[in-house]
């Protein structure tokens, strides 16, 4: 192995200057579909490790607990040169995590990639997750092929015959593209089908290292049929030789995927908001060689020796050791001190990189994800990475040691940066720390790390379930009064409309205050439905929640405005029921009555009278609880469904779905997170662990009224606050 | 009135003046003296000089303190006590020149308490006679408040601007914050005012070479009054709480320019 990769090492440098002939991809699927064993078994086949080593060793998984785990965890690249029709290709192969609990990471990679294999197993279909993870695909534009995978647990386990199997094909293929009409941006709806006959479809098992294609049957002479009864032989050895699985996939791939010259074409103004006619954008549509250096980072890594490594797609010009970038939309300048490309866990030193190739530098200190280095000051920014999902799951973390705190502190926050679905809270005051993430296993992972690459011992709290407060309906106008009694501030609050709050979301709206291009947003809000006085008078936003100063001409408004909009933050970062955050509601100043004298409407005055007012308006509208929910799903064999199921609805659990395939039952259903810590044990308990399951955040929904107060005064009473939260009155005086 | 109100006293609003509590007048020093129970409060203004334990001593009573955290809840305590007997409720210079006590007056009054204020000097007063500036000739009232994130308080500037364009004289009070024991000074509040004529939409005709008087300590032994061109003003630390800024007219009268010209800092 060592000689023809050695080869590969020299190949590499000269090749990614040709354009055309270099892919960058990824390869998105649903948990346990197969991925890992794909990436590995096409890297072995292309000769970057020993076949054997291969579906054993997962390459990609370099982290030793996603071993343990087989999950893949975190990004990494690989590139690897492929032979097709008389030229050699450049692909350049992004791993993506597949569990969902890391939704952050598979965005971020979408970012990089211009095509994606779309993995399916044969004998579980699509699933969930294949739905979310094509969406974030076709989202960025990236093109999909598609892979069916596992076709020989298909055969041997579900006994499906020949026929049966082609039908099988048929259903996925079918569902595949629905999924991709339904999703596609609407210029690529009709072209980006996937078809069996022009061979952007491929079947197989990369576990038995073997795949097919049409466009390969007709080459080889092999058919169908062939594959089949040597796959119920148990042959796999053959197979694979016969229908070498690197040489279907990549065939596909170069076939089917788009080279960067293409794809940066239009996905430069889906991903990057400036002017496509300037300079830079022009650069970047042509995937200009020789124009400024744009590098969009999607991933960092702390290595202990090297230091940052910061992972990205150079859209345009170089990157070269000691050219000197700045981090666009701000002065910060610094120096690459080496450039880098991965092959699987190692990093290859190059000379330089061109524009078009997934790349990495080290020692670029400042760069987070997200940002974009570029040789041009003036550059504006990608777009802002967008989290599909927010964290639901906290725990509070404490060194062993007292002597670590600092060095914790420190770790979290590189942690944090590692990985940016994770959210870590430092209190100074409290003395608390707090990380929060995607679910139970997202933390236990980051906890492992914490433990032993990072080496500090921790306790760990148990987990927390984040909620969310809101108001069922309109309430107010409440009249708050400041202490003084001289100021009154009149506001009503009411559920923010679905459409607005998806707006906020998708990043259409900004968060904080003082927007700049403030025209746009009530053109933007109008067109969601909300009348224009209303949205003209847009002040602030934070986290999906709204403020609008609805008054006209009052006098001295305009300075107490920042002091209305400190008490609606405060309001929204703690609700009144049990001090968590607030979410989609509207707040809407409707009339103020100020003192004359800038004194005596000073802070202290404002403050307290603007968040009770809020605080009033929230209990007349009927204060509700939001708690995360999880869509569990479960693969069982048709013994177990019913300790399955009373599994599930022992935790609140509501079943939404039900399918069988032969002796394959999935479960759907809908589960409480706070109901769900413990579940991996007990399930395994309940089943001799003889089931899958997985998981997907579902979002917020309301606390069921029965439960609603014993809730709250269980968080209140968690927090240290008295069981019941205020009444109106206590607000109004 | 109410049962329980049989032994209902008089409550009465106390102006302690500006000094010490000898600046207590005969009259409010009697009411204080026959009260049952005493309030000061502290949450608008302080009298510096005066001691509250020599009052105490004084008048054989607790002086109950009230800050600004006291007064969610102090109406229905101060209630409470005038139902007993005769209350004072003491608070520095004019009982409401500070507009705040006319909430607790009216509240008091809506439960048929009987009220009696009982004026003392204000700064408002104080710092017209102190200066020799005709009364006659001021305008509105500017103040100064603590600068809150950035934010500055225009408003204070257009007032100063609206006196001058009418040729008045402009009273401008400055922050005090107690609780944290914070007391705006002259020259702090002279850079934010000169800060706001040079970032102001609307340019007014004020400008650091415009003419400022600012008068310390009324009311005590260490008064002190200077005046000058607010940019020399600016450079000046003029020592302890609390104190007070006038932006003079630009048309004196010749009585008004003698007196200015006797605290003139660089003896003009």
């Amino acid at each position: 192995m060592g000689h023809l990769r050695e080869e590969l090492v020299k190949k590499i440098p000269s090749m990614m200057r040709k354009k055309e002939n270099i892919r960058n991809i990824g390869i998105v699927a649903h948990i346990h579909h197969g991925k890992t064993t794909l990436s590995d078994n096409l890297l072995a086949a292309a000769g970057m490790i020993s076949e054997e080593k291969a579906g054993k060793q997962l390459y990609l998984n370099y982290d030793e607990q996603e071993q343990e785990r087989k999950l893949t965890i975190n990004n990494a690249a690989v590139s690897i040169v492929h032979g097709y029709e008389g030229k050699e290709y450049l692909i350049n192969l992004i791993d993506t995590p597949g569990h969902v609990d890391f939704g952050g990471d598979v965005t971020r990679a979408m970012r990089v990639v211009d095509g994606a294999i779309v993995l399916v197993c044969a004998v579980e279909g699509v699933m969930a997750q294949t739905e979310t993870v094509l969406r974030q695909a076709l989202k960025e534009k990236v093109k999909p092929v598609l892979f069916i995978n596992k076709v020989d647990r298909a055969i041997n386990e579900l006994k499906l015959t020949s026929k049966m199997m082609q039908e099988r094909f048929v259903s996925i293929i079918e569902e595949v593209n629905q999924l991709i009409y339904k999703m596609a941006p609407p210029e690529f709806r009709n072209k980006w089908y996937v078809r069996v006959e022009d061979g952007s479809v491929a079947f197989g098992s990369a576990y038995q290292n073997w795949a097919i294609s049409w466009p390969y049957m007709k080459k080889t002479n092999i058919s169908f049929k062939d594959i089949y009864e040597l796959s119920v032989s148990g042959n796999s050895k053959d197979i694979s030789n016969k229908a070498k699985i690197n040489d279907v996939v990549f065939d596909m791939v170069v076939k089917h995927l788009p080279d960067p010259i293409d794809a940066q074409k239009y996905r430069t103004p889906n991903i990057w908001h400036g002017d496509i006619n300037s300079k830079i954008g022009k650069d970047m549509l042509t995937t200009n060689v020789d124009g400024d250096t744009a590098f969009m980072v999607t991933d960092i890594t702390i290595d202990p020796n090297a230091g940052e490594i910061a992972t990205g797609r150079l859209f345009s010009g170089k990157l070269k050791k000691g050219l000197e970038l700045y981090i666009a939309g701000t002065k910060i300048k610094e120096k690459v001190q080496q450039v880098n490309l991965f092959m699987g866990p190692e990093r290859l030193m190059v000379e330089e990189v061109t524009a078009g190739n997934v790349a990495a530098i080290i020692g670029f200190e400042n760069a987070i994800v997200g940002v974009t280095l570029t040789t041009n000051p003036e550059m504006e920014p990608f777009e802002e990475i967008v989290h599909v999902s927010e964290p639901v799951v906290t725990i509070a973390i404490e060194p062993k040691n007292t002597q670590d705190l600092p060095k914790l502190i420190d770790t979290m926050k590189k942690v944090a940066k590692e990985d940016a679905s994770l959210r870590v809270e430092i209190n100074n005051e409290t003395g608390e720390h707090l990380l929060s993430g995607m679910g139970e296993l997202h933390l236990e992972i980051t906890v492992y790390r914490i433990i032993n690459d990072h080496k500090v011992p921790i306790e760990v709290s148990k987990p927390i379930v984040v909620y969310r407060e809101s108001v069922l309906k309109e309430g107010g106008p409440f009249e708050g009064k400041s202490p003084n009694k001289h100021n009154r501030f009149y506001l009503e609050v009411s559920p923010l409309d679905e459409k607005v709050v998806k707006l906020i979301k998708d990043g259409e709206i900004p968060h904080g205050r003082k927007f700049k291009d403030i025209k746009q947003i009530i053109n933007k809000l109008v067109e969601a439905g909300m009348e224009r006085d209303e949205a003209k008078g847009i002040q602030a936003v934070y986290g999906d929640n709204m403020f609008i100063d609805y008054t006209k001409g009052i006098q001295n408004l305009n300075e107490t405005m920042e002091l209305c909009l400190d008490a609606f933050d405060e309001v929204m970062a703690k609700g009144p029921l049990a001090s968590e955050k607030i979410s989609k509601v509207k707040v809407k100043l409707v009339d103020a009555k100020l003192h004359e004298d800038s004194i005596h409407r000073g802070p202290a005055q404002v403050i307290p009278a603007v968040r009770n007012s809020i605080y009033g308006a929230l209990c007349q509208g009927k204060r509700i609880l939001l708690e995360p929910l999880q869509k569990v799903i479960v693969n069982t064999s048709q013994d177990l469904l019913s300790s399955v199921t009373r599994e599930l609805q022992k935790r609140r659990g509501e079943i939404l779905d039900l399918s069988t395939v032969g002796d394959y039952t999935t479960i759907t259903a809908k589960v409480p997170v706070a109901e769900m810590f413990g579940f991996s044990d007990a399930i395994r308990s309940a089943t001799a662990g003889k089931v899958m399951w997985n998981t997907e955040n579902m979002g917020f929904e309301k606390v069921p009224a029965e439960l609603l107060n014993t809730k709250v005064a269980e968080i209140r009473t968690r927090k240290g606050l008295k069981p019941e939260p205020y009444d109106e009155a206590y607000y109004s005086s | 009135m109410t049962k329980e109100s049989e032994n209902c006293g008089i409550f009465y609003f106390v102006g302690a003046g500006l000094g010490d509590e000898n600046d207590l007048t005969i009259k409010g020093f009697n009411a204080i003296k026959g009260s049952k129970t005493v309030f000061m409060e502290q949450y608008t203004s302080v009298s510096m000089g005066l001691d509250v334990k020599k009052l105490e001593k004084l008048i054989k009573n607790k002086v109950n303190i009230l800050l600004r955290k006291d007064l969610e809840n102090c109406y229905e305590r101060i209630y409470k006590s005038v139902l007993e007997g005769d209350t004072s409720f003491i608070t520095a210079g004019d009982p409401f020149i500070a507009t705040t006590h006319h909430d607790l007056l009216l509240w008091l009054k809506k439960r048929n308490v009987t009220v009696k204020v009982i004026n003392n000097v204000s700064i408002i007063n104080a710092v017209i006679s102190i200066t020799g500036l005709h009364a006659y000739k001021f305008g509105k009232i500017a103040s100064i408040p603590f600068p809150y994130k950035n934010v500055l308080p225009f408003s204070s500037l257009n007032v100063i601007e609206d006196n001058l364009s009418i040729n008045a004289h402009t009273i401008v009070l400055l922050d005090i914050d107690t609780e944290n024991n914070r007391y705006m000074k002259a020259n702090e509040a002279i850079s934010i005012i000169l800060e706001m004529a040079e970032k102001a939409e609307k340019k007014g005709t004020l400008n650091d070479k415009s003419l400022g008087i600012v008068v310390c300590r009324a009311g005590s032994d260490k008064l002190t009054v200077s005046s000058g061109m607010l940019s020399e003003l600016k450079k000046i630390n003029f020592g302890d709480p609390l104190h007070t800024i006038i932006i003079p007219s630009r048309l004196l009268h010749f009585t008004e320019e003698e007196a200015i010209s006797l605290y003139a800092i660089n003896g003009k």
